[in-house]
């Protein structure tokens, strides 16, 4: 930057000693049409250079409110993570969460429906503590869920996945049961 | 990020590359009027390159139009700045401090002008009370100079302050747990009662207030005879709050916290046990420390009021501090009387709450727990949280803890209908 | 405490500032008058400016400050006098200028505040510091005038090219 500062400084001067008729420079007329290629070359550059963001300093902002925790949207979030595609670690984080509502499942029936906890687990393995077959799928290995074609397509389509809608589904089995009992 | 900094605005470097383009063409086109003209926005770029950082000289009052507003009432801000320096401010844009906890009801707490020497400005907004003490942040100050192209950021500190501090809500009529000691708490007293039950009738005696004459016995015998009442031995309860980050969430997360209702919840509660005449103390489970021992009278009612609006630990904003459940829970043990017995405000959103009610109950503190009710059930997972929750409640009422479930209704009738369900 | 969301503030500009910059392009472009296609690409650039502005986008603005100085460009080239083009240019220049500070204002205190008074004043300076430097430009040019080596040219324009160029 400096060399060409320098650069221009000197250009100039000898450029007005010359039009002053002090100097004699015996440049071509051909260079005059350089110059302005030049001159174009460098605007180009300066507006490439002038499309990425600056660093200006982050304001406060006094309207933005706090956003609140909600019970359960961490939930929602560990699901979503989990029922995507292909994700490293998301066999063990189904894992995971299938362990988690079973517990669960395991106190609202022996608390909502009166089971021991064995034959709670019994139902469950089983599938025939709920009407819902999505729901009964969630925690039963041999239970048949029947997905639907349009089911198995939308979810090799998208990031919905049957995982995913089976655990909503026993989520909200457990708690039509707790409401029930409530 | 500390202030003040200083930042150049690039914002001029497209007039370089505009101008540069202008002479390229001018030179190739042999149009030397092109050229002249391409030096107008190289001397606009050289203006704001050549720009030095502004430090203007700011005198700033901050004035509101209560300093002690009602919940939810509306307190306009209005902010003065004046420009005591010797030099114009040519671009002076303002950021006001709103508390965190406060929104901005209407208007900006934003403002931008140019100031003259000895100029002033003023602009003004309102805020939305809320219950807690709430100090004003500095106003944020933004200067630049006459080509945009040099701006300090900096910050004026103005002390300002808004104390909101609401009235105790109604008595709510929360019955005690039956203790060990056998001391009465489980009669439901009438609101306004002064907790005392009939026990003797004996002569009269001159001087015996006369409202404590039986004059159904005086028509009938015509001897005045004076009614013996047997004083209550009062109670002593302790409202513990759950203000820890797990106390803080809410339905929706633009709403108030459930903070707010638990807070409602003990003092309804408070007034309920003060009114029968019971020794009642405030403490927390929260980041920060917060006590408040058993007493009775106009004072300790006072400070009950005070300390539920204003107290750091019942801040309506989470504290970033950490926890400490252990040492929190032994502390709390430490200090509740022998006696006393707990009411318990939390939203059970997690097992510590739950795990803290039934450890203080096996600790002899009879515990009632009352439980605002957060879930709302739209998500899967906040259905989940709504069936954890309602296993927490349950669990709890099964190791004969009672809990008072407060959904939608007002914490008044919640009480009542639990308490009529309790005794049927 | 939070993260990246939505912005919480309105930053598209005041209507008013819109009124500013439309204005003095305008009058940029009205001294093209005697080049028809050199007019409509200047008015062009003056409507997309103006439109920047109102909707506080950079992108539009950039497009008609391009625009408009194409126009001047397209103005030489026919013929404009150099007088009508340095006006021309000047108000052009100094529009964009406010439009730029306009949307920088509002990033900072948004729609709702009021920061006519700060454009204003902006815009006055950049007019000021415009008009002298297109004076003494013109001045320049009317003695240096034609006639000079074709190797001082050179010179002055290389020089000038770098010291431009060293600016940004």
């Amino acid at each position: 930057m400096r060399w060409r500062t320098a650069l221009g400084v000197v250009a100039v001067l000898v450029g007005l000693a010359a039009a002053g008729g002090l100097v004699d420079v015996g440049l071509p007329a051909l260079f005059v049409p350089l110059v302005g290629v030049v001159a174009v070359l460098i605007a180009a550059g300066a507006v490439r250079d002038s499309l990425s963001a600056d660093d200006r300093p982050v304001l406060p902002e006094p309207e933005r409110r706090h956003a609140a925790s909600v019970p359960g949207d961490e939930f929602d979030t560990l699901l979503d993570s989990a029922s995507l595609h292909g994700r490293i670690g998301g066999a063990s984080d189904r894992d995971a969460i299938r362990d988690r509502l079973e517990q669960v499942a395991v106190d609202v029936l022996t608390r909502y429906d009166g089971d021991t906890p064995e034959r709670a687990r019994q139902r469950l393995a089983a599938g025939t503590w709920t009407d819902d077959p999505l729901a009964a799928a969630f925690f039963g290995e041999g239970v048949d869920p029947s997905t639907s074609v349009i089911d198995r397509v939308r979810f090799a389509a998208t990031s919905d996945s049957a995982f995913r809608q089976q655990a909503a589904h026993a989520i909200a089995e457990l708690d039509r049961h707790v409401a029930g009992g409530r | 990020m500390s202030l003040p900094l200083t930042h150049r605005n690039e914002g001029r470097q497209g007039m370089v590359a505009a101008g540069l383009a202008l002479a390229g063409v001018g030179v190739l086109t042999g149009r030397p009027g092109l050229l002249l003209a391409s030096t107008v926005p190289v001397v606009l770029a050289a203006h704001a390159r050549a720009a030095t950082f502004p430090s203007p000289d700011l005198a700033v009052e901050r004035a509101v139009s209560t300093t002690t507003p009602d919940r939810e009432e509306a307190v306009e801000v209005t902010v003065t700045v004046t420009n005591e320096g010797a030099s114009t401010a040519p671009d002076l844009r303002f950021i006001d401090g709103v508390p965190t906890a406060l929104t901005v009801a209407d208007g900006t707490p934003r403002h931008a002008t140019a100031l003259r020497p000895g100029e002033s400005t003023s602009f003004s907004y309102a805020v939305t009370a809320e219950r807690g003490h709430h100090t004003f942040d500095p106003l944020y100050v933004v200067a630049h100079d006459t080509s945009g192209g040099a701006a300090r950021h900096s910050e004026v500190a103005v002390e300002t302050e808004l104390e909101c501090v609401p009235p105790i809500p109604p008595a709510a009529t929360l019955p005690l747990r039956p203790s060990a000691a056998g001391i009465t708490g489980e009669t439901v007293t009438p609101e306004g009662g002064a907790g005392v039950a009939f026990h003797t009738i004996r002569e009269y005696r001159r001087g015996d207030p006369l409202n404590r004459i039986d004059w159904h016995r005086a028509a009938r015998t015509g001897d005045l005879s004076t009614v013996e009442y047997q004083r209550e031995r009062s109670a002593t309860v302790v409202v513990v709050l759950d203000a820890r980050e797990e106390g803080y969430v809410a339905s929706d997360e633009h709403d108030r916290t459930v903070l707010e209702r638990s807070v409602e919840a003990a003092g309804a509660v408070y007034e309920g046990r003060r009114l029968v005449g019971d020794r009642v103390g405030v403490a927390t489970l929260s980041p920060a420390d917060c006590w408040l021992a058993p007493g009775t009278g106009s004072g300790h009612r006072a400070r009950v009021r005070s300390l539920l609006a204003t107290h750091e630990a019942l801040h309506p904003l989470p504290s970033d501090d950490p926890f400490f459940g252990v040492i929190s829970l032994s502390r709390l043990r430490r200090r509740l009387p022998s006696d006393a017995q707990v009411v318990f405000c939390s939203p059970l959103v997690d097992d510590y709450a739950a795990r803290t009610a039934r450890r203080l109950d096996a600790a002899s503190h009879p515990v009632t727990v009352v439980s605002p009710d957060p879930t709302v059930g739209t998500t899967t997972g906040q259905r989940l949280a709504r069936v954890e929750r309602s296993l927490r409640c349950s669990t709890l009422r099964e190791a004969g803890i009672p809990v008072v479930d407060w959904g939608d209704e007002t914490f008044q009738s919640t009480v009542a209908n639990a308490v009529r369900r309790w005794s049927a | 405490m939070v993260g990246v969301t939505d912005p919480v503030v309105d930053t598209r500009p005041p209507t008013g500032h819109a009124g500013i910059v439309g204005g003095v392009a305008v009058v940029g472009a009205v001294a093209l008058v005697v080049s028809a296609s050199a007019l409509s690409l200047a008015l062009l650039g003056a409507l997309l400016l103006t439109a920047g502005t109102v909707y506080g986008s950079g992108r539009v603005v950039g497009l008609g400050a391009l625009a408009a100085l194409g126009g001047v460009a397209v103005g030489a080239i026919s013929g404009v006098g150099v007088v009508f083009l340095l006006v021309a240019t000047a108000g052009i220049v100094v529009a964009w200028d406010a439009a730029r500070q306009s949307l920088d204002l509002a990033e900072t205190v948004g729609r709702e505040a009021d920061s006519q008074r700060a454009l204003s004043t902006h815009t006055g300076v950049a007019a000021g510091v415009t008009s002298i430097a297109a004076g003494l430009g013109y001045g320049i040019y009317l003695v240096v005038g034609d006639g000079r080596p074709v190797g001082a040219l050179v010179l002055l324009l290389f020089g000038g090219v770098l010291l431009a160029a060293a600016l940004r």
